[in-house]
């Protein structure tokens, strides 16, 4: 068996004092996409943002290993450079920063730590209109400010451009699939799978057994109170689907 | 030598009998009152609510020189200053260039591209060969503050612009006030801007010092926007770290009349920038979009006022302020709504971002309404930037500094972007670019298409 690309082990996160991830332990090797499930507040994006070195996540216990090495000592913008790269749930709204100019300065950042060389205006943009086509985004929300009152919707293709352009060796992808139209979903799906590849992992958080049919995981994990209470395969998604988290709440009291 | 007021009645006293125009009755007497009021006044002391923040001591203890010089072709001995500093790609109709207030001619002229019934020229000249023209605009008002008194009391000259009825001027009018040499030096350009009914015309004020001496800038600006016509003012302040700049600017709107102000100030060791808007006609429309930069020991004060007087009258303000170092920002943005003007719609924003722990601003809006069926609002923020949009940038690969400078730029730039003239917005990035070490790293942001 190869080495993961990601370890968390008996990972305890706590928030403002609160603890809200009290013992996970994960291993995504190359090549794999893990889905995570869960009831809202179970803790998804508190893990998500963790792992992209977030502010305010104090780890109390446990330790994350990416690809060997000590991912949480690692500055967010480090953590980038080395191919991680999450969806935010909620994308943030930038005034003033222009969208294009965001991204090739994103994109040129990540190139250089990988020892590549830099894009230049011309070759930036064809890239750009490459990808922009690949999300059937507008091509008008890359002269505006960056997020700033994008729908719903055109945020999550952003990101999803964002990833493609970036081309991350872990993708997070945190509830991508929410609020987008049929469509949309379809197109973020195929962006996911058109990045599967054996040396890159995917990480989904998602509410939808829907999704994961575009998406197939191999594995599907069910966050609930902070801790991993369920791991299986495809067919967990569709268990939950038909009971949903009720029965997680019984088993946790037991 | 006499300091203070008394310093000034004797400039005057020596120059007066041969400033342009003096023979004409109202000019001599615009003159005198304003002299007058001024030394009855006195500098505005901290005592004044107005000059609560912005104490302008140092500046009365020195004895600025006004030397007007003859006019015309009129160098000073300087060299003009590196055109890299100018606006570049503005394209302008014309341009004319004032050395410590006087016209340099031979560095003034125009394109060729002028419709004729566009004015734009020497004021020294008119208050000679056609005071008439001038003095429903010159012979009164005026009286703001100290320094606009002092600057009509020493009124020798600057520009004097007008559209004739239903002209649309689209290339911008192009007005360069250079403060230079030597120290006490003190220069006050008046620049008239008259746009009759159903013109149109943008006019771009560009003020900029340089060398080692201590200089008072010191204009006045006065607009008067006819009826429907349209008027695009844009005022940029990058006087050097040792002039005092004390600009005054006044505008009316006539009815169905727009006016938009665009103030941006980057340099200077002291900025007092006023501008007073009367909004006179119904549905008159006023666009204030302003930006500005304290660094180093910096002071900056920015004064607005909009008057609504009639009926369904606009006003939109939008200022924001950068504050860095020991820099010291003021903001007062005054709007009256008086008895007549129902159905005004007024805003009024001013944000600021402070970048180190000893810049300060004081912020404050007054509301004075006396209608009772009106649309306002205000907001003031203070504040740092926001630290999820900096994580944000840093978890797509950009660097602490990188995205700190990134957003620092994009808070000026989004009130930039709403100036609508593109090679001030250049000019501007570049500005501030130089003054955010970190912004080195990243190519020029063209406003153009983003990258
Ligand atoms: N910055 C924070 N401050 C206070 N509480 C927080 C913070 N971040 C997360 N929490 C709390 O931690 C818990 C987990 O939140 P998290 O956002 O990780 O849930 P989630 O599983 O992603 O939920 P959802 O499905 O609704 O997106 C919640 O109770 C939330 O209120
Ligand atoms: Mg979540």
């Amino acid at each position: 068996m190869p080495s993961p690309l990601l370890e968390i082990s008996d990972l305890h996160v706590a928030v403002d004092g609160d603890a809200i991830l009290k013992g996970v332990s994960l291993s995504v090797q190359p090549g794999e996409v893990h889905a995570v499930m869960g009831p809202n507040g179970s803790g998804k994006s508190s893990l998500c943002h963790v792992l992209a070195g977030g502010n305010g996540y104090d780890v109390t216990r446990g330790s994350v290993a990416y690809r060997g090495e000590d991912l949480l000592a690692l500055e967010p913008d480090e953590r980038a450079k080395q191919g991680i790269f999450l969806a935010f749930q909620y994308p943030v709204e930038i005034p003033g920063v222009n969208n294009a100019y965001f991204l090739k300065a994103a994109v040129n950042a990540v190139r250089r730590a990988r020892g590549d060389e830099e894009l230049d205006a011309i070759d930036f943009m064809q890239l750009m209109r490459e990808k922009v086509k690949l999300v059937d985004m507008d091509e008008g929300l890359l002269r505006r400010p960056l997020n700033e009152g994008f729908s719903g919707g055109e945020k999550k293709r952003n990101e999803i451009l964002q990833m493609m352009l970036l081309e991350p060796r872990l993708a997070i992808l945190d509830e991508t699939d929410s609020g987008l139209d049929i469509d949309a979903l379809r197109i973020v799906a195929d962006g996911v799978n058109a990045l599967r590849s054996p040396d890159r992992a995917i990480v989904v958080v998602t509410h939808h057994e829907r999704f994961l049919e575009y998406v197939v995981p191999d594995h599907v994990h069910v966050l609930f109170e902070g801790r991993i209470a369920r791991s299986g395969g495809r067919t967990l998604a569709r268990e939950l689907e038909e009971r949903g988290y009720g029965h997680l709440r019984a088993e946790a009291a037991a | 030598m006499p300091t203070g007021v008394e310093h000034y009645r004797q400039e005057w006293s020596a120059a007066h009998a041969s400033l342009p125009g003096a023979r004409v009755g109202w000019i001599d007497r615009a003159r005198r009152e304003a002299l007058d009021r001024f030394c009855g006044r006195g500098f505005p002391t901290p005592r004044d609510e107005d000059w609560k923040y912005t104490n302008v001591r140092p500046l009365e203890r020195r004895a600025f020189r006004f030397d007007p010089g003859p006019e015309g072709g009129a160098e000073g001995g300087a060299e003009p200053l590196p055109s890299a500093r100018r606006l570049d790609g503005l394209d302008a109709a014309a341009v004319l260039v004032f050395r410590n207030g006087v016209l340099a001619s031979s560095h003034s002229g125009t394109a060729g591209t002028v419709p004729d019934a566009v004015r734009v020229e020497s004021l020294a000249g008119m208050l000679e060969s056609d005071p008439e023209r001038v003095e429903p605009f010159l012979s009164g008002g005026g009286g703001h503050n100290a320094f606009s008194d002092l600057n009509r009391a020493f009124l020798a000259g600057g520009a004097f612009v007008s559209i004739g009825r239903g002209v649309q001027c689209d290339a911008p009018v192009e007005l360069v006030f250079e403060s230079v040499g030597e120290s006490d030096v003190a220069s006050h350009p008046l620049v008239l801007v008259l746009a009759e009914a159903d013109s149109a015309a943008t006019i771009v004020e560009h003020h900029l010092g340089a060398g080692a001496g201590t200089k008072l800038a010191n204009p006045f600006t006065r607009i008067a926007v006819g009826e429907r016509a349209a008027v695009e003012h844009h005022l940029l302040l990058e006087e050097d770290e040792s002039t005092w700049h004390t600009g005054n600017v006044e505008a009316s709107v006539a009815a169905g009349g727009r006016l938009g102000s665009n103030a941006v100030q980057l340099g200077g060791r002291l900025v007092r920038y006023g501008i007073d808007v009367s909004l006179d006609g119904a549905g008159a429309t006023v666009i204030l979009n302003g930006l500005y930069v304290a660094r180093g020991r910096q002071h900056v004060d920015f004064h607005t006022r909009v008057d609504h007087r009639e009926p369904g009258g606009t006003s939109e303000q939008v200022y924001k302020g950068l504050l860095d170092g020991h820099g010291r920002g003021v903001f007062n943005g005054r709007v009256l709504v008086h008895l007549d003007a129902q159905h005004s719609d007024a805003s009024q924003s001013n944000h600021n971002l402070l970048l180190s722990p000893d810049a300060e601003i004081d912020t404050k809006p007054q509301l004075e309404i006396f209608a009772d069926d009106v649309k306002c609002s205000h907001g003031a923020t203070v504040g740092q930037l926001d630290e999820r949009a900096v994580h944000y940038l840093r978890s797509r690969g950009l660097g602490e500094d990188t995205a700190r400078a990134l957003l620092t730029f994009g808070f000026a730039d989004d009130v930039l972007a709403r100036m609508g003239l593109p090679a001030l917005r250049r000019h501007v990035e570049r500005g501030l670019a130089g003054a955010l070490p970190a912004l080195a790293g990243l190519p020029p942001m063209d406003s153009a298409n983003g990258i």
